[in-house]
């Protein structure tokens, strides 16, 4: 199968400290991936290079074939068009209307006429199961999950081959977290999309994630599937998949 | 890969439509000029053979579910074939979750519903001023009564921020007030021979009027634009909040120490201004009617009042206690947004000034009718 995003031997560090020393992993075509790690393991730091929020200090990351170290910026801007990013607290613009966010990159990047923009917005949002009532609201005034499911929503508006999720269930209660798990299968199935997300949750990685890496020290520790990553005989992992918090 | 099209043929009642290529978000306004051209008549029957479509995003299948939805609401019979399985479930919930429109558009009301917002909001306003007026005399009365929790040590930073950091930029706009105000003088009196009468002028302009308007207004710009966008950060960083649960009283940690260094600083910047503005005006006196500055000082002896002087201090306190307080009060209003802040500062800044040249307008009006 295909490689999307491609991390080979990255190296890391931030304010003198070393975040990764050497990171390799790749993510195929159309499956659920997660990277895990302890907090601080530089899971969200190595998501924000894939998304060229970062640079790491040597090493290659490939997304979609384009080496990151060597594009061009209107090369850049044209892979920004065709990634979707969920970020922690959302990221939505404060002061614009949740319809307003989703329609914002459909009114910047395409020639859509403003009416047929504003019913795409519309399914997108119903896409990312956000609730339509709240759609002319702003973000201030959602809870946690709406204002997840809201930024997906823009995450989705252009229609990307590759969404990249940072913490998508944190902060959220269990049910909602599920749901918000369903709501991304339910999107990989239906699109087709590759899913690359950081994560703590369990639960996510055992109901639908396909492959997963788990970072330590700065390196990959394992990679593969949940089930077989489970059988790892590292303490951390153990601690991870076998531990009981209370 | 075939290109993006849509083909129509038809024949004996049947109309047929081949639908190609990449149903994608930038094929989209193409496509949906090409399905438009599709127009069936009453009761036609349309098949649509979808078997050539390589790949559709939602984007696609929105426009395509429209499309159909569409002739089938001008009473054809559409039957669709060929579209991959994958393609087909992505088509369904589309046309599932596709059912209402959201506007993106800030919308317009009518001018009396906007009227009655904005009457409403600024009786609000009013309202919760009173309410923060109330608690801040309040809490300033008790702290007057036990002045051992009087906040020193945060008040003498805002003084040293609001006051001391001040001095260079209001020594250099009273300076220059000073400077105008004897350049335009000395030019027109000059032409009556009185040129001495430039100090009773700039004496009275000075202490009177320009030092205490000009310094507030250099504050309200300097420190209570400060104020409003710190309390209001804290606002949507729920730091106010935090500070509420943990028993501390916002209003006795930020607002009473702001008020009380704006109401000791004031009247010593407008000092500072008073000196600077006529040392100005005595340089620019002696250079262009030659006025020497003994001649000055005598004169200003007999031309300035102490009363004069004593407005002039006095309007320093009058001036910091609308000032500061209508700035931490538009600083506690603002929501949870960064856009919010902004605005409230924005706002701030507007009040303040207004208030203080009404002020100041006022007491020139009452002083005026006492005769002082």
């Amino acid at each position: 199968m295909q490689t999307v995003v491609e991390v080979k031997d990255v190296v890391t560090s931030l304010g003198g400290k070393t975040v990764h020393k050497g990171v390799t992993l790749s993510v195929k075509a159309g499956e659920i991936y997660a990277l895990v790690g302890g907090s601080g393991s530089g899971k969200t730091v190595l998501l924000r290079e894939m998304i060229m929020l970062l640079k790491p200090q040597s090493g290659t990351i490939k997304v979609l074939d384009y080496d990151l170290e060597l594009i061009t910026p209107s090369k850049a801007q044209k892979l920004r068009s065709k990634w979707g990013v969920l970020f922690q607290f959302g990221g939505l613009i404060s002061s614009l209307t949740v319809a307003q966010n989703v329609a914002l990159p459909l009114k910047k990047f395409t020639s859509i006429s403003q009416d047929f923009i504003e019913e795409l917005a519309a399914v997108k949002l119903a896409l990312a199961n956000f609730p339509l009532d709240f759609a002319c609201v702003l973000p201030s005034e959602l809870s946690g999950g709406m204002r997840k499911r809201a930024a997906l929503a823009r995450a989705l508006a252009l229609d990307p081959e590759i969404l990249f999720l940072d913490e998508p269930t944190s902060g959220l209660d269990p049910v909602a977290a599920s749901r918000f798990d369903k709501t991304i299968k339910e999107l990989r199935d239906l699109l087709g999309v590759t899913v690359v997300m950081a994560t703590h949750d369990l639960d996510s990685i055992q109901s639908i994630v396909d492959r997963m890496a788990v970072l330590w020290d700065g390196m990959v520790l394992v990679e593969g599937a949940p089930g077989d990553v489970a059988h790892h005989p590292h303490p951390w992992v153990q601690s991870y998949f076998h531990g009981r918090r209370s | 890969m075939a290109p993006t099209t849509v083909k129509a043929a038809s024949s004996e009642g049947t109309l047929r439509v081949f639908l190609e290529g990449c149903w994608r978000l930038n094929e989209i306004p193409h496509l949906r000029e090409a399905l438009k051209k599709v127009q069936p008549r009453k009761g036609m029957q349309i098949e649509v053979d979808a078997q050539n479509i390589s790949s559709m995003d939602s984007a696609g299948a929105y426009v395509l579910f429209k499309a159909l939805e569409q002739w089938e609401t001008e009473g054809a019979k559409v039957l669709v074939s060929g579209l991959r399985e994958d393609l087909s479930d992505l088509l369904k919930f589309i046309s599932q979750a596709s059912e209402i429109s959201v506007c993106t558009k800030p919308m317009t009301p009518n001018p009396l519903y906007q009227l009655g917002k904005f009457s409403h909001a600024l009786m609000k306003d009013i309202a919760e001023f009173l309410a923060f007026l109330g608690e801040s005399a309040t809490t300033g009365m008790t702290l007057l009564l036990s002045p051992t929790r009087i906040p020193w040590q945060p008040m003498l930073y805002e003084i040293e921020h609001a006051g001391v950091r001040a001095i260079a930029i209001v020594s250099l706009v009273a300076l220059l007030a000073g400077v105008v105000i004897a350049y335009q003088g000395a030019v027109q009196l000059r032409r009556f021979g009185a040129s001495i009468f430039i100090v009773d002028l700039l004496a009275l302009s000075i202490v009177r009027e320009m030092a205490p308007l000009l310094t507030a207004i250099m504050v309200a710009g300097r420190s209570g634009s400060a104020y409003t966008a710190q309390i209001g950060t804290m606002k949507v960083n729920e730091e106010i909040d935090a500070l509420k649960t943990l028993g501390i009283s916002p209003m006795e940690t930020l607002v009473i120490p702001k008020l009380g260094a704006l109401m000791v600083a004031l009247p010593l910047l407008i000092l500072i201004a008073d000196l600077v503005g006529i040392g100005g005006g005595m340089v620019i006196s002696r250079q262009l009617v030659g006025i020497s500055y003994q001649d000055f000082i005598t004169r200003l002896k007999d031309a300035l009042p102490t009363t004069s002087f004593i407005i002039g201090i006095l309007k320093g306190p009058i001036f910091a206690l609308p000032l500061g307080l209508i700035s931490c009060f538009r600083g506690f209003q603002v929501s949870r947004s960064a856009e919010s802040v902004g605005r409230h500062t924005t706002i701030s800044v507007v009040n303040t000034i207004f208030v203080v040249i009404f002020i100041d307008a006022v007491i020139s009006v009452i002083l005026g009718y006492w005769g002082v």
